[in-house]
């Protein structure tokens, strides 16, 4: 699985799934906990919230760093999984505007009107 | 109306109705209680269903106690009841009402499949109750040498959702296997319906395997933002 970028300014939540042998999701075993952990809490942190439904709250606490895991295990003793997520800067746009040093021209009669 | 016959059961409101000894007509109300003549019975009780035997009218609560009496205003007896059942071996009528017992399961179960389905993480109803109520019905059973009317009453049990969790699917759908044989060693005319039904319940049951593995939801993550972390990085 190819990892997960998070941008540095956003918390992300995941739901945690319990799944059968093909890899469909099936319901939580009666009584299960599940329970995650960060490779590096003071990178990014990982909370599991056991209220239904399950959810994984990941949280970056750097601006950079790549290759940071989070391992997703229960009490119930199912296979666990390894997510690795990469803490990236956003590079989402949130302004339109000109480049003004990268401009380009070319030739055109002078106008004929003098001015405004 | 002629004296119905001995060991004779009535389970729902359109069955025909019971004459007993002195001439009373019994039947099943729409909201299944007994009534004697057109009148309901004034325990207040729901049944499961309304037995003639040895010229005694007995009811089945829904606890799976049995009483009797032989006038409709006579009060029940014995006073607690009995897990005794008078009737002996299969009635028609009680074969019809497993078969309704367990249509009413399969529609449960095909319920409970749709329900999972659409929420996918955490199914609204456990499955665990049919699959504990299966292991009792096989207990009950074994124990009573295949009671149908235990049958029934465990079946509704599931419908209401109070048999308790705690068994494993795998050992279930074993359980359930053998319930099948056993009801097909029976060799009842109705028992192919029966059999047939039971297989789709099984079938059903089967489609409700158990998790193996946890994990993330990645596809489905959501975010809120937060201001920028001071530190760079490591």
């Amino acid at each position: 699985m190819a990892n997960f970028e998070i941008p540095n300014d956003s918390v992300w939540t995941f739901p945690i799934v319990t799944l059968n042998a093909a890899g469909s999701f099936e319901a939580v075993p009666a009584g299960d906990t599940p329970t995650v952990t960060s490779s590096n809490a003071a990178s990014m942190t990982a909370v599991a919230s056991t209220a239904a439904p399950w959810t994984c709250t990941v949280t970056p606490m750097v601006q950079l760093s790549p290759g940071l895991t989070v391992t997703v295990a229960d009490s119930a003793g199912l296979v666990s999984n390894v997510y690795t997520f990469d803490i990236v800067a956003d590079v989402t746009p949130t302004n339109v505007g000109l480049d003004l040093a990268d401009g380009t021209s070319v030739a055109q009669p002078v106008p004929a009107a003098p001015g405004p | 109306m002629p004296e119905s016959p001995n060991n004779i059961s009535i389970s729902q409101p359109g069955d025909p109705p019971i004459t007993d000894s002195l001439g009373n007509v019994w039947r099943v109300s729409q909201s299944r209680r007994p009534t004697a003549n057109g009148e309901v019975d004034s325990d207040d009780a729901e049944i499961m269903q309304v037995a003639f035997v040895n010229q005694m009218i007995w009811r089945q609560t829904n606890d799976l106690k049995w009483w009797s009496k032989r006038h409709p205003g006579d009060p029940w007896w014995p006073p607690g009841g009995t897990e005794v059942s008078p009737l002996n071996g299969q009635t028609n009528q009680a074969i019809g009402a497993l078969e309704r017992a367990i249509e009413r399961v399969l529609f449960r179960v095909a319920a409970l499949q749709e329900d999972f389905d659409a929420y996918k993480t955490q199914p609204p109803a456990s499955i665990a109750p049919v699959l504990s109520a299966i292991a009792r019905l096989q207990a009950d059973l074994d124990a009573r040498g295949g009671n149908q009317r235990v049958l029934i009453a465990l079946l509704d049990q599931i419908l209401a959702g109070q048999a308790a969790a705690g068994n494993t699917a795998n050992a279930n759908q074993a359980i359930l296997v053998r319930l099948l044989a056993q009801i097909q060693a029976a060799q009842s005319s109705n028992y192919a319906t029966v059999l047939a039904r039971l297989n789709a319940l099984l079938a059903a049951v089967n489609k409700m395997t158990l998790p193996t593995a946890i994990g993330l939801d990645i596809a489905h993550g959501t975010h809120v933002p937060q201001p920028i972390p001071s530190r760079e990085g490591p």
